[in-house]
C-alpha cells in the first residue's frame, strides 16, 4: 500500500499546521547543525535541560515516527542486520540508526543531521545498547541516566492524582537525589562540549511553560474523555500531542497545547464529533501505527467505532506535569518514576484502569505491550481486551489486512454488546 | 561426602548439585536459614552477617507454567521465577531477594510485589529489592551506598536487631577465604594439563554462590589435591555473554573437545576475583565491590567490554572467543558488532553461539568445525 492510501483524515486545522510547522522547525534545525552541535535524545530523557541551554535536539521516537511515516522501516532494519545489530529488538529505537547505516540519500526531510551528543534512560539494556552503539558508529558522546527502582513492597496507586504537586512525599529521596547529580553532570557535559550556556533561571521558565502546556493538554483530554461522541480521535490527538510534546517547555509547545485545546472545545461545542454514528469508544494501548494512521479511522466507518484514547494525550495530561520550588529537584521528579507510569505494573495498570472508566471505554486493543495485569484489571471490569503481539514500527510484524481481520472479529464477538449496554445505561 | 574419603568425581558430582540444583541442595542441607538471590550484585555478605544462608538461584525450563505468564514482558529465564514462586517451589526460603543487575529483573520485582498485592504469592518467601546500578560515576556510587546501608537495615530488622561493623567484617572475611580460594582454582583451571572439564569448572564456580563456605570450601581443597591432569584435545575457549542457567552449553563444548579456560558472564570470577577490604566501612567497602565491579556482559560502555574480553582471553591463554548468548539476552546483540571489531583487531578468533534458553543448546556446524580444528584460521563474525 502506498504511503499516500495509508493517510489518515484529519478532522483539526493545529493537527495540519502542527506537521507543516515541525517541518519548517526541523529544516531550521538543520541548518543551524551546520554551525553548532545539536543532541539527539529518547523520549524519555529530560530534554528541559537542553532547551535551557538552548541546545537544539530531536527526539529519537520522534524521528522513528517519521521514518515509519514514510515506509522507511524495512531499509532501516535492513541496514541494521547487514551491520550485525539486532533488527528484531528496540525497532522503535533503533531505526534512525538504521536509516544512517543505510546512507542511501533517501532520508525524510533531508535527513536527521549528526548529532554531536546522545542522551537517554537504561530503561532497558537494549535501550540504552542502542544509544552507545550510534554514539559509537558517529563518534559523538553518550550520557545515560540510571533506571532506578524503588524497593518499597507498598506504593501509592493512585499516582495520577498526587504527583503534579505532592512528588516529594510519594517519591523515593534516594531516587530524586541521584537523577539531580546526574542532572549535574549532564549540564556540565553540555556546557563544555556543546559549547551551551545553561541557565538555572532559564530552566524554572521552561518548567513553566511546561506546565502550563501540560495543563492544556489535561483539560484536552478530559474533554475528550467526558465527551459523547468523541469530537476527535487518535487520528489527530496522537500526532498533535507527540510532535508539540517536543517542543516542550517553550512558548512553541505551549502555543500549540493551546491551540489543540481550543479547536477540541470549539468542535464540542459545536457538537461535532470525529465519528457522527459513533457506536463503540475504543482504546489504543501501545505505540502509534505511524505507518498507518488510516487504519484507526477504518474501523469508524465499518462499526461506528472511534479510538479515542491513546498514552500519547492520556500521559501528557497525567503523567509530566510537576510543580516546585527547586527546578532540577522538580525536573527529576518527573523522569524518574516515567517507566513505571508507563511499562511497569501496578502503576501502569491502575491507570489504564484509571483511564478507560473515564474516557468510557468499551474495548481495548493492545498492540505489542507488556499488558497481563491491565488486561486483567480491564477484563475484570467488564471491557474486553484484543491483545496482539507486534511491534508499531516493524512492518514484518503486521499486517494491515490481519489487523482489520482480527479488530472487527474482535469489535463483533466482543466489544458490540459492551457498547450496547454502556449506550442504553446512558453513559 | 565432600571430605576426604570422597573421590573427586564424587565431590564434582556435589559440587555440580549445588550448583544446577540449587533447591534441590536447600532441602538436603542441614544449615539456613536461606536466602534466595537473583541477580548477581546482592551484597551477600550482609546476610551471611546476619547469620542467613544466600542460595544463589536459577531459572527453571518450566516452559508450560510459564505461559500462563504471557504478556507480562518478562524473558522466560525471569518468567520462570515468577512460576516456580506462585507454585510454591520457593517455599523452603525465608527471603527472597532480586538484585538490579539487569532491567529485567526490575520488571520481575515489580511484576512479584504487584501478585504479592493482589494475594496471589505464596506467604514464603518475604520478597525484598537491592537496588545498585553500575554507572562509573559519583552520583552512583553515592546512590549505592544508600541503598546498601538500607538493605544492611532492612536484614537487620529480619534477624530482629541489628548488623555490628563487627558482624560485617567477619562476614567479609568469610567470603575473602573464598574469593581466594576461588583465583587459585582458576589458576589451576587455566593449566596446561587442565585437570578439570569446562562443565567441572562451571560447577566449582556456581556452587560458591549456594553451598556454605566452609563446606564449599573443603570440597574445592580436597578437589584441587586429587585431580590428576587431563590432556587437552580442543582449543582454548574463552566464553563470553549470558550467564548460563544451566551446565548444558559447557557440557556440549566439552563433548566436542574444547576447554573452557575463563569467562565473562556471572558465574566466572569477574566479579569475585579481588578480595573486598572492609577497613572501618565495611558497608562502603560493599557498594564499592558490588557497584562498581570490572567490566561485565551488558554493564560496561561497549567499547570496555570488548577490550577487556581480549586482554582477559590472552590472559587465560585462549586462542578463541565464543560468545554464547541466550536468545532472550537481547542487549548482548547490540554489543556484538563492537566485540567482532575489536575481537578483529586484536586477532583472535570469534564466534557467536545463540542459544534459544531452554531449549536444549546445539553447537552450531561452523563453531563444531572450528572447536574440531577444521578450520583454525576463521575470522570473527
Amino acid at each position: 500500500m502506498s504511503e499516500a492510501s495509508r493517510r489518515s483524515t484529519k478532522v483539526l486545522a493545529v493537527t495540519t499546521d502542527l506537521n507543516r510547522r515541525q517541518r519548517e522547525w526541523f529544516a531550521e534545525v538543520r541548518e543551524r547543525a551546520a554551525e553548532r552541535p545539536i543532541a539527539l535524545v529518547n523520549a524519555d530523557a529530560p530534554h528541559e535541560v537542553f532547551r535551557a541551554a538552548g541546545v537544539d535536539y530531536v527526539v529519537v521516537q520522534w524521528w522513528s515516527s517519521l521514518l515509519s511515516a514514510k515506509q522507511r522501516a524495512s531499509a532501516s532494519l535492513s541496514a541494521l542486520r547487514e551491520r550485525g545489530y539486532p533488527d528484531d529488538d528496540e525497532q522503535y529505537s533503533a531505526l534512525g540508526l538504521g536509516e544512517m547505516l543505510a546512507g542511501a540519500g533517501e532520508e525524510p526531510w533531508g535527513g536527521l543531521p549528526r548529532p554531536a551528543m546522545l542522551s537517554g534512560v537504561v530503561t532497558t539494556d537494549g535501550s540504552a545498547r542502542v544509544l552507545e552503539a550510534w554514539a559509537q558508529e558517529i563518534g559523538a558522546t553518550c550520557f545515560l541516566f540510571e533506571s532506578t527502582v524503588d524497593p518499597r513492597l507498598d506504593v501509592e496507586r493512585r499516582w495520577w492524582d498526587r504527583l503534579a504537586h505532592d512528588w516529594p512525599l510519594v517519591l523515593d529521596p534516594d531516587r530524586l537525589d541521584l537523577m539531580v547529580a546526574e542532572l549535574e553532570e549532564l549540564i556540565g557535559i553540555v556546557d563544555r562540549r556543546l559549547g551551551a550556556d545553561f541557565s538555572v533561571d532559564r530552566l524554572a521558565e521552561v518548567m513553566a511553560l511546561a506546565n502550563e502546556q501540560l495543563e492544556y493538554y489535561r483539560r484536552t483530554r478530559d474533554l475528550i474523555a467526558t465527551s459523547v461522541p468523541a469530537p476527535v480521535s487518535v487520528v489527530d490527538t496522537m500526532p498533535a500531542t507527540m510532535v508539540s510534546q517536543w517542543h516542550r517547555g517553550s512558548s512553541v509547545g505551549r502555543d500549540a497545547a493551546k491551540a489543540l485545546y481550543e479547536e477540541v472545545r470549539a468542535r464540542v461545542e459545536a457538537g461535532q464529533s470525529a465519528c457522527a454514528d459513533e457506536q463503540i469508544r475504543l482504546m489504543w494501548l501501545g505505540r502509534g501505527l505511524w505507518s498507518d494512521m488510516a487504519l484507526y479511522q477504518h474501523f469508524e466507518t465499518e462499526f461506528g467505532a472511534v479510538f479515542v484514547w491513546s498514552m500519547y494525550l492520556s500521559l501528557a495530561a497525567d503523567g509530566y506535569l510537576r510543580y516546585g520550588d527547586d527546578p532540577l529537584r522538580t525536573l527529576a521528579s518527573r523522569f524518574v518514576p516515567m517507566i513505571e507510569i508507563l511499562r511497569m505494573p501496578t502503576w501502569s495498570s491502575a491507570w489504564h484502569d484509571k483511564e478507560a472508566q473515564l474516557h468510557q471505554i468499551d474495548g481495548v486493543i493492545s498492540l505489542g505491550e507488556e499488558d497481563y495485569f491491565s488486561a486483567r484489571a480491564l477484563e475484570a471490569r467488564g471491557i474486553p481486551v484484543l491483545r496482539i503481539g507486534a511491534t508499531n514500527v516493524d512492518p514484518r510484524t503486521w499486517s494491515r489486512r490481519g489487523l482489520i481481520e482480527q479488530i472487527s472479529r474482535f469489535l463483533d464477538d466482543r466489544v458490540a454488546p459492551v457498547a450496547a449496554r454502556r449506550r442504553e445505561s446512558g453513559r | 561426602m565432600t571430605g576426604s574419603n570422597a573421590s573427586p568425581d564424587q565431590i564434582l558430582s556435589r559440587l555440580a548439585r549445588a550448583a544446577f540444583d540449587p533447591l534441590g541442595w536447600v532441602e538436603t542441607a542441614a544449615s539456613g536459614p536461606y536466602v534466595g538471590v537473583v541477580g548477581f550484585d546482592v551484597p551477600t555478605e550482609i546476610l551471611v552477617a546476619a547469620g542467613l544462608h544466600p542460595v544463589q538461584l536459577r531459572g527453571a525450563p518450566i516452559a508450560a507454567t510459564v505461559a500462563d505468564f504471557d504478556g507480562l514482558g518478562l524473558d522466560p529465564v525471569a518468567a520462570s521465577h515468577v512460576a516456580s514462586f506462585v507454585r510454591g517451589d520457593y517455599a523452603a526460603l525465608d527471603y527472597l531477594v532480586i538484585s538490579h543487575d539487569r532491567s529485567m529483573n526490575a520488571k520481575l520485582f515489580y511484576v512479584l510485589r504487584e501478585l504479592a498485592r493482589l494475594g496471589e504469592l505464596p506467604q514464603r518467601p518475604r520478597l525484598a529489592f537491592v537496588d545498585l546500578r553500575h554507572m562509573p560515576r559519583p552520583a552512583t556510587s553515592a546512590y549505592n551506598r544508600r541503598r546498601v546501608h538500607q538493605f544492611a537495615e532492612l536484614v537487620g530488622r529480619w534477624c530482629g536487631g541489628t548488623l555490628t561493623d563487627v558482624d560485617l567484617q567477619r562476614a567479609i572475611d568469610e567470603t575473602n577465604l573464598t574469593r581466594r580460594l576461588l583465583r587459585s582454582f582458576e589458576a589451576a583451571r587455566r593449566s596446561p594439563e587442565a585437570p578439570f572439564r569446562s562443565t567441572d569448572a562451571l560447577a566449582v564456580l556456581g556452587a560458591a554462590q549456594v553451598m556454605e563456605p566452609a563446606e564449599f570450601r573443603r570440597a574445592v581443597v580436597s578437589l584441587l589435591d586429587g585431580v590428576g591432569g587431563r590432556p587437552e584435545r580442543g582449543p582454548r575457549l574463552y566464553v563470553s555473554g549470558s550467564t548460563p542457567e544451566d551446565p548444558r552449553p559447557y557440557q556440549a563444548l566439552d563433548s566436542l573437545g574444547a576447554v573452557v579456560v575463563s569467562e565473562d558472564h556471572d558465574l566466572g570470577l569477574r566479579r569475585r576475583a579481588e578480595p573486598i577490604e572492609p577497613g572501618d566501612d565495611p558497608l562502603g567497602a560493599l557498594a564499592s565491590a558490588y557497584g562498581t565491579p570490572p567490566p561485565v556482559a551488558g554493564w560496561e560502555p561497549l567499547g570496555a567490554r570488548a577490550r577487556h574480553a581480549v586482554d582477559a582471553a590472552r590472559a587465560a591463554g585462549a586462542t578463541v572467543v565464543l560468545e554464547v548468548r541466550y536468545l532472550h539476552d537481547r542487549a548482548l546483540g547490540w554489543e556484538w558488532p563492537s566485540m567482532r571489531r575489536e575481537l578483529l583487531r586484536g586477532g583472535i578468533d570469534g564466534r557467536s553461539w545463540q542459544i534459544p534458553w531452554p531449549e536444549a543448546p546445539e553447537v552450531p556446524e561452523p563453531i563444531a568445525s572450528l572447536i574440531a580444528g577444521g578450520d583454525a584460521q576463521m575470522s570473527p563474525r
